[in-house]
């Protein structure tokens, strides 16, 4: 509360300066500074925590500016006009521009959006009854807020607090779901897809977000100088706005005012400027780009950290920090009654995947020929063979990632074939990956709680404001994240670094993402690899635990010994055709197996051995 | 009909300027995944140089054409050893590094022509005179045809280069997979430093002959590199045939729009079709569509 009010103080404080410096000159450095934030907090929004890279700032910038002139002229001055119109001008060009561009990668949406740039000067020197053309448009009326008209002072004192609240709407926005799911994306757009996220419509909605401060700063462009020509909006504005961002660092809410106060008070302070821009913003963004990629503020961030981490010595070397040993379960009856607890309430179960005759072929070789499968609720399908035997290519083709020539896949008796990985997520088929996809600075609770953002959508506002709803939907995530790590028995972890756990943990952190999605089907792709025996008997506990509350598993390993403790239908793949299938006694004696998978050896632990081997 | 002809060769021309200037800025993106927004200062300064060299300094063309080459070649290598190697070493060409250091080092360029040559544009007499040819009715300048013929061969030869060269082939190897070209013993870096070679060479080469068509300003840069990467999206990222189309189409559509509504019609024309093939055919208009697994 006391923060709130101090920053709101702060922020009038600021706001009011034209009384209390009464300087022309430093008021227009401050306008300009604001002016070029915006812009600079637009880019650092998409390019930051998106990844997509937009140069079309400027022109768009532009556009908006155009429309707020238009508006003030010929329907009304007031800023509740105008401002609006400014704004959905600005996300009107940026969805044209956007929609073609964002489909393809982050280079496209640069040349398109950088290409509107260029264009720009064209397009007014067309429209001269609208833009002025090239000599552009004056006699512009002053901005109007309640039928009185805005003097500079008070179009400084909208300045800051429209910035302000900006700042801290963005902030909000980052620190939500939306912004784990960006950090997710940013990390993998494989595993986006995975959890039911849509890449095209994430990025959509950031960039779409990051227009809105452009569409302000084309609305103040004109409030402040009442005069629009092309001029402004070229490329060095472009490289400004860029060396800004770099500057003061795109993944924090800062950057962009540390990025744009140093540019006015640096650079631009020289009269030889003009002349020397372009050299002056080159230069900057070369030394920038190759000394700071984080930019000053994530030099800060460092910098804090590293301090904190320093004063916190001794109560960081408590708690073990690399090889943290696992709490061993309770009993695994205990965790099988808390997972068919967790799938009762989430009002999602197991249902029966059938695959008939799916084939497919890369380039000559067939990876997948004429492949059947059935997979039962409450059971676990394995499915083994050698390296390359299709057993992957099986599992993409079931989560939609490869789409298979013939054949029909279908869960529950609706047909999966020819969906995205997106949208069979989003209807339940829930993976995990060989190697585990866990994002960076992400905490385990947050890691496995992104799995729910399209199971209870939450919009951009609700987030931006941090609403009754936001907050409701926020501990919904937490309570549901919580509970799959208990499930999986990590809830000593739930506040640790996801990434940084060791990997029998990350891939506990996998299946535990698998379970708050509230699968119809886990498809689990060699969980085993790669760990200790004890770090696979903990895994497999879960395993059992998820088939003990009627989930549909499937289990694709390498290791015979994991299948043999706990599957109870085994599918043995060899060079993309199925060779045998059958419980797993039946298979560990079965000839063509031995021949292929055992390289003519029947496995060590015969069929008379009672199923007590190293994971049971 | 005379003029609609005339417009022809001149639509092509100015198309093959962009074809020459794509096949530099696609060799770069095959061999490295970058766009270098650099080239947009090379351009500026390969050009601005060689008014320098054959207006002010009165070198002959062999000589000046040689300086050139040798030249905008080696800023083109420095490029890539001091902006662009140390960013590959961590990130790789899926981090944004690279955009800065690429803008950086086009802007800087561009800054530095402000500064020596001013804003306004500059142009060099062709060798081959002015006199115009009549072919199919239409007029073509000495320079125009030579353009067209030279672009013609560029394609010819890049596609050679790299298809027939061991360089090239190493190129679309680690064009393909990376990984698997490192691990069949390509030098990735070896390849990244040759595209720039080759590519600014290609500039030095070609700026001289393109210059009475496009001018030499500080501004052209921008311009050709968006053109071309028009034309590239238009035929296909890495597919040379493609590029030639679309260069020819993007110079058409902008000549014809200039001759029937005006010079400003041209580029905003192009920027819709831009637009139109990335919304509904991604891949260009002869591109395949890969399909990507985990």
């Amino acid at each position: 509360m006391w923060r709130i009010i101090i920053t709101a103080i702060a922020v009038l404080f600021v706001a009011a300066l034209p009384w209390i410096l009464a300087s022309p000159h430093w008021i227009g450095q401050f306008s300009e500074m604001a002016f070029i934030a915006f812009l600079i907090g637009s880019i650092n929004l998409s390019r930051g925590y998106a990844g997509q890279l937009s140069l079309g700032q400027a022109a768009i910038c532009a556009v908006a500016a155009y429309t707020v002139a238009f508006f003030s002229i010929h329907v009304s001055s007031s800023v509740f006009v105008t401002m609006p119109a400014g704004v959905i001008a600005a996300l009107l060009v940026g969805a044209i521009i956007g929609i073609p561009a964002l489909r393809l990668n982050s280079w496209t949406l640069a040349s398109a959006t950088f290409f509107a740039v260029i264009v720009l000067p064209n397009v007014v020197n067309l429209t001269p009854a609208i833009t002025g053309g090239i000599n552009g448009l004056s006699g512009i009326p002053a901005p109007s807020l309640f039928g009185w008209s805005l003097d500079q002072n008070w179009i400084f004192f909208l300045t800051i607090v429209l910035f302000a609240l900006w700042t801290w709407g963005i902030t909000n926005f980052v620190h939500s779901r939306h912004g784990d799911a960006l950090k997710t994306m940013r990390k993998s757009e494989l595993l986006t897809r995975s959890i039911g996220i849509s890449n095209f419509q994430l990025k959509l909605m950031v960039y779409l977000l990051a227009s809105i401060p452009i569409g302000i700063a084309g609305a103040l462009f004109i409030y402040r100088f009442q005069f629009v020509s092309a001029s402004p909006f070229s490329f060095p504005l472009v490289v400004g706005v860029m060396a800004g961002s770099q500057l003061g660092g795109a993944m924090s809410p800062w950057g962009a005012l540390v990025g744009a106060v140093i540019l006015q008070l640096g650079p631009a302070q020289s009269s030889e400027f003009r002349q020397a821009s372009l050299l002056i913003y080159g230069i900057l963004m070369l030394v920038v780009g190759l000394a700071l990629p984080n930019g000053l503020t994530g030099v800060a961030e460092n910098w804090y950290r590293k301090v904190r981490a320093h004063k916190n010595v001794d109560t960081v070397n408590d708690v073990p920090q690399t090889t943290p040993t696992r709490i061993p379960l309770p009993n695994d009856a205990a965790v099988g009654a808390y997972v068919a607890e967790l799938f009762a309430t989430r009002g999602r179960k197991g249902e029966k995947l059938e695959v008939r005759g799916v084939s497919k072929a890369f380039g000559g070789v067939r990876a997948l020929d004429d492949v059947s499968l059935d997979a039962e609720p409450g059971r676990i399908t394995g499915l083994i063979g050698a390296n390359g035997s299709g057993k992957t290519t099986l599992l993409n083709i079931i989560s939609g990632y490869l789409i298979a020539e013939d054949g029909k896949v279908s869960l529950g008796g609706e047909p999966l074939k020819g969906k995205s990985p997106t949208v069979l997520a989003r209807a339940g088929v829930r993976r995990t990956f060989q190697t585990p996809i866990i994002p960076e600075t992400m905490t385990t609770t947050e890691a496995v709680a992104i799995a729910r953002y399209e199971l209870e959508p939450l919009g951009i506002i609700p987030a931006v404001l941090q609403s009754a709803k936001f907050r409701q939907v926020a501990a919904a995530d937490r309570e549901a994240a919580l509970e799959a790590l208990g499930a999986c028995d990590l809830d000593a972890y739930a506040d640790r670094e996801a990434s940084s756990l060791p990997l029998g943990l990350r891939r506990l952190v996998e299946v535990a993402r698998v379970i708050a999605g509230a699968p119809r089907i886990v498809l689990l792709d060699e969980p085993a690899a790669g760990l200790e025996e004890r770090e696979i008997a903990d895994l497999l506990n879960v395993v059992r635990a998820l088939r003990n509350a009627g989930m549909t598993v499937i289990l694709i390993e390498h290791n015979f010994n994991v299948i043999r403790a706990v599957a109870d239908v085994v599918y043995v793949l060899d060079r993309g055709r199925l060779i045998a299938q059958g419980e797993v006694d039946q298979i560990a004696t079965d000839p063509a197996v031995i021949e292929s998978y055992f390289g003519g050896h029947a496995p060590i632990a015969t069929t008379s051995a009672p199923l007590t081997g190293p994971y049971a | 009909m005379t003029s609609i002809m005339t417009t022809f060769w001149s639509g092509l021309a100015v198309g093959s300027t962009y074809i020459l200037v794509a096949l530099q800025f696609d060799l770069i993106y095959t061999a490295t995944r970058i766009f270098n927004f650099g080239q947009t200062g090379l351009l500026v300064i390969s050009s601005l140089m060689s008014y320098v060299l054959l207006v002010q300094l009165q070198v002959s063309w062999i000589l000046s054409v040689l300086i050139l080459t040798v030249g905008v070649a080696g800023l083109s290598v420095a490029q890539e050893y001091f902006t662009i190697r140390p960013l590959m070493k961590h990130g790789g060409a899926d981090s944004h590094g690279w955009v800065l250091t690429t803008l950086g080092v086009g802007s800087a360029l561009q800054g530095t022509a402000l500064l020596i040559w001013g804003p306004d544009p500059r142009t060099v007499p062709f060798p081959g005179g002015i006199d115009p040819l009549t072919i199919l009715n239409g007029r073509v300048l000495p320079v125009e045809l030579t353009v067209i013929i030279l672009a013609i061969i560029a394609t010819v030869g890049m596609r050679l280069f790299l298809t027939r060269s061991r360089m090239g082939l190493a190129t679309l190897a680690t064009a393909a997979d990376r990984d698997l070209a490192m691990l069949r013993g390509v030098n990735v870096a070896g390849v990244s430093m040759a595209s720039f070679a080759v590519s600014g060479a290609l500039v030095g080469v070609t700026t001289a002959i393109v210059v009475p068509i496009t001018f030499a300003s500080v501004d052209m840069g921008q311009q050709l590199i968006m053109f071309a990467f028009s034309a590239i999206a238009i035929g296909g990222f890495g597919n040379q045939a493609g590029t030639l189309f679309g260069g020819f189409v993007v110079g058409l559509v902008q000549a014809y729009c200039s001759l029937f509504i005006g010079p400003d019609a041209g580029p905003i024309a192009i920027m819709i079709m831009l637009l139109a093939v990335l919304l509904l055919r991604p891949a260009g208009l002869f591109g395949a569509s890969s399909t990507r697994a985990i």
